[in-house]
């Protein structure tokens, strides 16, 4: 490619770096100044950097909201992995009339939106007193989840030779013990794809929480921050300063995980 | 070897059991839940009236459901049209290799794993009219008369949450045709290099024909996801000023949870399952012919 062709892709290639990177760069040098330098000087750094606003939006509330993120979301994704393989493990290796149909129909999930299942859900929810537990945010992330996550499990178990399954029951195993003991751990990179996949998926979900939830300690990180922007609402760096301490964990795991989360993202893109 | 009997049932149940709950508990009764409950008038305290069609007749005289509807469609072909090609266009760059492409890469598909609510709240301090960053690049690039209250206007508020949207996903796109793109072999490339093929024949009689099926794929995983949109509608705009950014979405969800008519928030989600159902399959179909033209 000659020299004027190369300078033109590379600038197109930092343009769109600045339209992607500035905003985040741009937020945490806000988050960095207090609220008066934030809106007499907008663009340039801060005449002193300040760490009060970090300490400040995590005292108050992020830090609750960022601990039930983690744990709403670890527990989801640990009973989606669960729950998923299971079945995809049982559909492979026990195949019957009407499996197929059963994998099409949760194939056909995915292209269901979440929107045209929350009013049931919400009056299930409110009639079985699961309203505002726990339950009301696990029970839909496993089953919003389940779809992509069942599909690459079982794709998975379709591509391990059948010998493998006969060797475990010659060696006395019944199916339980041929799936805890072989299956599961066999299927390693499928639980990594899902689990990057939906850890993703779950811990920013916003519909949910703001329909199923009202007591602080279920509040998640997106809903929790929209209550902390509207409890701060004319405090721009501190709010600033919240959306840096939410954003830095996932940069953070991006920056060494990336490959992984690159690929397991684009595995799992039939989601989207 | 095989279980029989009462021990299949067992082990059946056991496996599949959780999955068949869950998914029907949570996804399928819930639809027909919300099929049903489209027949009555309900606010979700007192007794459900049953209304029949109402709600129906109700949904295609009811001016702002339209403008919704229009609204999703344009935050549709929006998606379609900036975060596909503008995708494709990085991707194929990226596929020259130049010096920094995996730290390209990366920066761009940051914005992909963050979640609506922090871009959202950084997005409406950028658009701020009074101290937002865009206001600001205008006013010092002498563009005074440009500068907009850009989420509290009805003819910007739409596109200001489009241009966001695709902000986000661009970077999606980019990552999913470089993938598709990495298999095609550097031999067929070279080979048509060598005939003399210039670099666009190349992109557009090999590149974009044999990666089809994964463009196929984009449309449709695009379209789906944008028709159903909400959560930056729902954060930056709350679907105004005057219903000028409402989408299917956020009119069901305000119809639904803030104005508790259940019974016709449930015909507006019942009316967006079936649009989005009927569009899936009539792409598929469209596209699916595409794949046999290029085949």
């Amino acid at each position: 490619m000659n020299k004027i062709g190369r300078i033109i892709l590379y600038a197109l290639l930092l343009l769109h770096l600045v339209i992607t990177g500035y905003p985040f760069v741009w937020m945490t040098i806000s988050a960095f100044k207090d609220n008066k330098e934030y809106f007499a000087n907008p663009w340039g750094l801060p005449s002193e950097w300040k760490f009060s606003n970090f300490v400040d939006a995590w005292n108050q509330g992020i830090s609750g909201y960022l601990f039930n993120s983690l744990y709403i979301t670890v527990f989801s994704v640990a009973g989606l992995l669960l729950v998923a393989t299971l079945i995809g493990y049982y559909l492979s290796v026990r195949p019957f009339r009407g499996s197929k149909v059963l994998l099409g129909a949760f194939f056909l999930g995915m292209l269901i939106p979440v929107h045209s299942t929350l009013i049931p859900l919400f009056t299930m929810a409110n009639a079985t007193g699961t309203y505002d537990t726990f339950w009301s945010l696990f029970l839909p992330y496993i089953a919003f989840n389940l779809p992509i996550a069942v599909f690459l499990s079982y794709t998975f178990f379709q591509s391990i030779p059948k010998d493998l399954e006969e060797a475990a029951v010659v060696d006395g195993c019944g199916i339980y013990q041929t799936f805890f003991k072989v299956y599961f751990p066999l299927a390693k990179p499928i639980l990594a794809t899902v689990t990057i996949l939906s850890f993703f998926n779950i811990m920013n979900d916003f519909v949910f929480p703001l329909v199923m939830v009202s007591k602080e300690s279920l509040k998640t990180l997106p809903l929790g921050l929209m209550m902390f922007k509207g409890n701060f609402s004319a405090n721009y760096s501190l709010i600033s300063a919240a959306l840096v301490i939410t954003t830095a964990p996932i940069i953070i795991l991006y920056t060494f995980l990336q490959k992984y989360i690159q690929k397991g993202v684009v595995a799992g893109s039939v989601k989207g | 070897m095989h279980e029989k009997g009462i021990k299949r049932l067992v082990s059946g149940s056991f496996f599949m059991g959780p999955a068949l709950l869950i998914f029907t508990g949570i996804i399928i009764l819930p639809i027909l839940m919300s099929m049903y409950y489209s027949l009555f008038q309900w606010d979700g305290i007192s007794e459900k009236i049953f209304i029949a069609f109402d709600n129906y007749s109700r949904l295609m005289h009811d001016p702002v459901l339209w403008i919704s509807l229009k609204n999703s469609i344009w935050l549709t072909l929006g998606a379609l049209l900036i975060q596909l090609p503008v995708g494709l266009m990085f991707a194929i760059i990226l596929g020259y290799k130049l010096k920094g492409s995996n730290f390209f890469k990366s920066i761009y598909f940051t914005p992909v794993m963050l979640s609506t609510a922090v871009l959202g709240i950084l997005w409406g301090q950028i658009y701020d009219p009074n101290f937002g960053l865009l206001n600001n690049v205008l006013i010092s690039l002498g563009l005074e008369q440009w500068t907009h209250a850009w989420l509290g206007e009805e003819s910007t508020a739409l596109l200001s949450v489009i241009a966001v949207v695709a902000w986000q996903y661009i970077g999606f796109y980019i990552i999913v045709y470089v993938g598709a793109l990495q298999g095609i072999s550097d031999e067929v490339l070279e080979a048509a290099r060598v005939e003399g093929a210039s670099e666009w024949r190349i992109i557009f009689s090999i590149q974009i024909p044999l990666i089809w099926p994964t463009i196929t794929f984009t449309v449709l995983n695009c379209v789906i996801n944008s028709l159903k949109y909400f959560d930056l509608i729902y954060i930056m705009t709350g679907g105004g000023p005057n219903n000028a950014s409402e989408v299917l979405a956020s009119y069901m969800m305000r119809n639904a949870f803030r104005l508790m008519d259940y019974g016709y928030g449930s015909t507006i989600s019942t009316f967006l399952l079936l649009f989005g159902l009927a569009l899936a399959f009539i792409i598929s179909k469209g596209l699916g012919q595409g794949n046999k033209k290029f085949q």
